[in-house]
């Protein structure tokens, strides 16, 4: 049997491909390395709470907006429940610098009002500033269905100019500067690097809704899986692609597994990190050119990961995020202490489930290159596993620290480290995002030089629940035609 | 540098990252029904000019309507001339 498409790679980009080629009529099929679908979204276990990995919470998710468009095409909102954060303050930054707190508010209106009254000063840099966010976001195809599906594409997003370029063309106080370049946590990658109309792409969902959701991400992925199916298509866990099989013409006849079985297909979209892509095709059929960019894209931060178990819900982070801060100039290289710590409540109010929160601070895969070559699988070794209790230890007494009423409201912990990210996302490089999107760095594009190939995945548009989805619109956008696409993305609601 | 060594360096540069011939590599030749890149390629000729001279390229328009190996000289001349270099 043939399929018209095998798809590499069963996380959010991948299931949503397939499952809109199978709503098209599609013979698909998935090939999921790990024993479940959506090993990073699907979260985890652990003494008795369920714990998010991939999705802590999203924009866009409001009637209307894109991901709840694309739910919507999807046919999830059946089996999903949104769950809407407090619109006073989704985000709660606390600053150790200077003691204050700043609530990012639902909507632009309110978010001005709110930057303004805490920098009177800038007020009118602030006006100007959102404005351009908000302007650069509506160019973006698939996200604002009206514009230009070839817009942004080439040069112009990844050539302009930073983000960090771009709030010190509008502002001027740093601790203002430093709230508004906060979020690049949702992408790992700085200010510094990340160019302004990408982080505009991305931030502007949140700044209009900001939700998570009842089910977690656990339910997208499960959700996801069963569309699939109804549809016809089909997953196979357990068996990672090792080789593309190419025909005398240059297409791709078939993929072949791990334990050598072969699934014959007409295309492929390939949702692994793209420096992947080069091991899975012989020699020779990508230029020297596309294998060194594919093999010099750049690397997202990894982290550090905090997962914390509590007796009750914690009140602190009902409805919101906290983001701590030790200064308003602190950056990635520095000491733990000193990096901004990440920290979202449970994702829902389940009752079978136990409370907790999870902690993401940034941290470099280099930071664990002592242990590199241990796997999970191989077991990792005893000098590691007290590196990774000192962490966790250490992210649980800052915390505490930062937050006086969670103290003592923490029992048992899990963590993970860059090598937990490595090894559980099959990325060989642990970044949390994958490939970055950087000023100067040109990422692949859905279309490859083999002809049925295609690319997808968070390298390709965005990271996170919103880009992952995105990027399978954009890439089956490029087999079905993006018009066909956007009409009936336009018809749901 | 002179017209001649530009002309050299861009038609070396191609020639190895994309694997091209230097023999069909005339002012004349189609990038695309003679050398044959693609449009996907347009990408990765704007990272190798990049590499090669050391500026950044923004002009979106023009690289769109380049169709010929001599527009692809043309284009760094101008680029150079304009930047001073």
């Amino acid at each position: 049997m043939t399929y018209d498409f095998v798809v590499i790679g069963g996380g959010v980009s991948g299931l949503s491909a397939a499952a809109i080629l199978a709503k098209a009529g599609r013979r698909v099929v998935v090939v999921e390395e790990s024993e479940t679908p959506g090993p990073v979204m699907r979260g985890f276990q652990f003494s008795g709470s369920y714990f998010e990995t991939g999705f802590h919470y999203a924009g866009a998710l409001a009637p209307g907006e894109p991901l709840h468009r694309f739910f919507a095409y999807h046919g999830l909102w059946d089996e999903l429940t949104p769950l809407s954060l407090n619109p006073a303050g989704f985000d709660q930054v606390r600053c150790r610098e200077d003691g204050r707190r700043f609530d990012f508010p639902v909507g632009y209106c309110r978010l001005q009002e709110a930057l303004s009254e805490a920098f009177p000063q800038e007020s009118s840099g602030i006006s100007a500033y959102l404005r351009a966010v908000r302007d650069a976001a509506a160019q973006m195809p698939f996200l604002n269905l009206e514009a230009q599906t070839d817009a942004g594409t080439l040069l112009g997003l990844t050539q302009g100019k930073t983000l960090q370029e771009v709030l010190d063309g509008f502002l001027t106080d740093r601790r203002l500067k430093a709230l508004l370049g906060v979020h690049s946590l949702l992408y790992g990658n700085p200010p510094e690097k990340v160019a302004f109309g990408f982080h505009a792409g991305v931030i502007d969902g949140y700044y209009r809704s900001a939700h998570t959701l009842a089910e977690g991400g656990r339910g997208v992925v499960d959700a996801l899986v069963r569309r699939l199916k109804e549809q016809g298509g089909e997953i196979r866990c357990g068996q990672g692609a090792r080789k593309l099989i190419l025909g005398g013409d240059g297409e791709v006849k078939g993929v072949a597994l791990e334990d050598g079985a072969r699934l014959d297909c007409q295309g492929c979209i390939l949702t692994l990190h793209p420096r992947l892509l080069p091991r899975l095709v012989p020699d020779g059929v990508f230029r020297p050119v596309y294998k060194r960019r594919l093999q010099g894209l750049r690397e997202t931060l990894s982290g550090f990961l905090l997962f914390g178990c509590s007796a009750g819900p914690l009140t602190t982070l009902q409805g919101r995020n906290l983001i701590l801060l030790d200064s308003y100039s602190g950056s990635g290289d520095a000491s733990l202490e000193c990096r901004p710590l990440f920290v979202a409540g449970s994702p829902a109010e389940s009752k079978r489930e136990g409370h907790g929160l999870v902690a993401i601070l940034p941290a470099k895969i280099e930071e664990t290159a002592a242990w590199a070559e241990s796997t999970p699988r191989g077991g990792r070794p005893a000098g590691y596993t007290t590196f990774k209790s000192e962490m966790q230890q250490r992210l649980l007494s800052r915390i505490e620290r930062e937050c006086p009423e969670l103290v003592g409201k923490i029992g048992k912990c899990s963590g993970a480290t860059p090598l937990t990210v490595r090894d559980f996302s099959n990325n060989p490089w642990g970044g949390l995002y994958g490939a970055g999107h950087e000023v100067g760095q040109f990422n692949p594009q859905p279309r490859t030089r083999i002809p049925n190939l295609f690319m997808s995945g968070q390298a390709v548009a965005a990271p996170g629940l919103l880009g992952a989805v995105l990027a399978s619109f954009m890439t089956c956008g490029e087999i079905l035609g993006h018009e066909q696409l956007r009409m009936e993305l336009k018809r749901c609601s | 540098m002179t017209e001649q060594e530009i002309v050299e360096k861009i038609n070396s540069a191609l020639a190895e990252e994309f694997e091209l011939d230097l023999a069909d590599m005339t002012p004349e030749a189609g990038i695309y029904e003679d050398l044959g890149l693609d449009s996907l390629d347009t990408v990765d000729m704007v990272i190798v000019l990049e590499g090669e001279f050391g500026f950044k390229i923004r002009e979106e328009e023009e690289i769109r309507k380049i169709r010929t190996l001599g527009d692809i000289h043309n284009f760094v001349m101008a680029k150079k001339k304009a930047l001073g270099a």
